[in-house]
């Protein structure tokens, strides 16, 4: 039996009464890399950031590594790496610079802290960049100094945040077989994208969310047989997901979500 | 102590070239432009000069003989005695024909003076008042040598000394100005922040801060010690240069430093309350310059302290004056009675805005969740 590295239950998050996240139960387990899908809106940056606490639940519960969130998250927060959809660099330091600060912030020090930057711009593919100053780096070398700087202290947890957006392929590539390596390595991952060629190339399970809930959740092949009684059927991810989301535009304004 | 997270954002803060020129290369401009433009003001303002007294006496006076003798003194002293037997005073004085006026009575005499004439009028009544002192004493002496037939009476050569001290209490307008705007861009240092909130607010810095393990306080110390050191090594750049091109003096260097220092801190606490106040920027700096020019238009960072006319209620509030004064004192005088008034103000910012800036970054993580 695999250890439960995340557990969600009743999960719930409103704002001016409205549920953006909605009674979601789940559980992620060791080595898993967790695919999270779901159209603009759908509540999954929101679930991710309740996740690390950055935003507070309305109702329900939060269990990392088995400790609450509510009240033990001090406990946890040095097994957790997080990459957020925006960039999280200061242009004004070296691509060094920048791995050393975030690292640091998790009591990695001295020695330790020098190995764990060379490594994590090693990782990256940037330590002969390491002199660069961020601000100059290429869309794609800046995410993948925005990962370097989310592994440094070796989380047990990371969670990526659309980490491709707008990048090049050949970036995108690097990328993903990247969080491959980092899983192969011992690390579970939770990974939410739009690009269904991304979740179905790297995920081993995922969860489909729409308007707050989770509609489906399962391996590639268990989703296609949700949606189809043929077992012969040659369902892409993105057929699957706009069979069960639909074709309606989801638009929505910013801070609705 | 977040010794990494300090280290780097001191350095995003001495990376930017625009708050270096700011901070070291502004303040030479400044006190080389208001050193010139008010060295005649300040100069005027200590040395009167010659000045012209008008005078009208009754015809019964009993000093109407000795205002030969007293025209004479006034001359030895750089004030021109004229009578105007007719004439408007006020209008002598409007026209500033006269400095000051004197209307001399029977006994008693009285000084006319307009505003801003007073040091004039004081040192016309001083000399009036000694002259006619000694008239009447000798008057009284020679009564009483008369009436005992003394003839022979020792003279005294003189009865007052007088010796003019290498002492100058009072500073030179390069000194002056050179002194107060080192003060004056300390606290405009509040700008050094700029560098490290727009990067951070820029980007998703505090939300991959807020998941680390850090704690608020620490946050609050990773801006608070960064700026300080940041704005005094700037400032003492501007202090080093400022020195060595103006040749201004600074009483005690080691005292100067140490409240040069007190006064980054201050800065720092002051600033990071009024970014945590506002999520714009530009806000922050306009508030926050709004009231240091305030705070130095009160504390004698424009007009010198020492001239302006300004309620000293109003003075009394500002910071910025103890710690003008101080160092103003402690460069002509070598000591001051205002120092540990300003120690205690700057202490009292440190103190509360840095218990305010606390409060307020955690209220704005609280907000965010």
């Amino acid at each position: 039996m695999q250890e439960t590295i995340l557990k969600l239950e009743g999960l719930t998050k409103k704002y001016d009464n409205k549920p953006v996240v909605d009674h979601i139960s789940l559980e992620i387990k060791k080595g898993e890399i967790f695919g999270l899908l779901g159209p603009n809106g759908a509540g999954k940056s929101t679930m991710m950031n309740m996740v690390c606490s950055l935003v507070k639940p309305t109702a329900g519960m939060i269990e990392l590594f088995g400790y609450d969130t509510k009240t033990d998250m001090k406990k946890v927060k040095s097994k957790l790496g997080y990459i957020p959809q925006e960039l999280a660099l200061h242009g004004n330091l070296k691509a060094w610079e920048n791995v050393e600060l975030f690292t640091s912030l998790y009591g990695i020090k001295g020695e330790q802290l020098k190995k764990a930057v060379t490594e994590s711009l090693e990782f990256v593919g940037l330590e002969d960049k390491r002199n660069g100053f961020a601000k100059n780096f290429s869309g794609g070398m800046k995410r993948r100094l925005n990962i370097a700087c989310a592994i440094g202290h070796k989380p047990e947890l990371l969670i990526f945040d659309e980490p491709t957006v707008g990048i090049d392929p050949q970036s995108r590539n690097f990328i993903l077989e990247k969080i491959k390596t980092v899983n192969r390595q011992g690390s579970t991952v939770i990974y939410t994208s739009h690009y269904m060629e991304e979740i179905e190339a790297i995920c081993t399970r995922i969860a489909i969310m729409d308007n707050g809930k989770i509609i489906a959740i399962g391996t590639k092949e268990e989703l296609v047989e949700m949606v189809t009684s043929d077992k012969d059927a040659d369902m892409s991810l993105e057929q699957v997901f706009l069979t069960l989301t639909g074709k309606k535009l989801r638009d929505y304004a910013e801070g609705e979500m | 102590m977040p010794l990494i997270l300090i280290k780097n954002n001191l350095k995003l803060m001495l990376r930017s070239k625009w708050v270096l020129f700011i901070m070291s290369i502004l303040p030479l401009i400044t006190i080389a432009l208001l050193s010139n433009a008010f060295k005649e003001m300040m100069n005027t303002s200590y040395d009167i000069g010659e000045f012209q007294v008008g005078y009208r006496v009754s015809e019964d006076s009993v000093y109407k003989d000795m205002l030969p003798e007293l025209t004479k003194t006034c001359e030895e002293k750089g004030i021109q005695l004229q009578e105007y037997p007719d004439g408007d005073i006020t209008k002598l004085l409007q026209s500033e024909t006269v400095a000051v006026f004197v209307k001399i009575g029977k006994d008693s005499y009285t000084v006319y003076q307009s505003n801003d004439k007073s040091t004039e009028a004081s040192i016309t009544e001083s000399i009036f008042s000694g002259f006619f002192y000694q008239a009447n004493e000798s008057k009284t002496l020679l009564t009483y040598q008369m009436q005992h037939n003394i003839t022979d009476v020792p003279v005294p050569s003189s009865t007052v000394k007088s010796e003019v001290l290498a002492t100058d209490p009072v500073p030179s307008s390069t000194d002056y100005y050179g002194i107060i705007y080192i003060l004056y861009f300390t606290w405009c240092g509040i700008i050094s922040l700029v560098a490290v909130i727009s990067s951070e607010r820029k980007s998703a810095i505090p939300r991959r801060m807020r998941v680390s393990q850090m704690s608020k306080l620490q946050f609050y110390f990773g801006k608070f010690l960064p700026c300080t050191l940041a704005i005094f090594i700037e400032v003492c750049i501007a202090w080093g240069l400022s020195v060595v091109l103006f040749g201004i003096h600074w009483g005690n260097i080691g005292i100067s430093a140490f409240v040069l220092f007190l006064t980054a801190m201050a800065a720092s606490a002051f600033g990071i309350v009024l970014f945590q106040l506002f999520n714009n920027v530009a806000i922050s700096i306009v508030l926050g310059f709004i009231i240091i020019w305030i705070e130095g238009f009160f504390g004698g960072s424009f007009q010198t302290y020492m001239y302006a006319n300004l309620p000293q209620r109003l003075v009394n509030l500002s910071p910025i004056y103890y710690v003008n004064r101080a160092m103003v004192e402690y460069s002509t005088m070598g000591h001051s009675g205002y120092l540990n008034t300003s120690i205690g103000f700057l202490a009292g910012i440190i103190i509360v805005c840095g218990i305010l800036g606390t409060l307020l970054m955690n209220r704005k993580m609280e907000e965010q969740s």
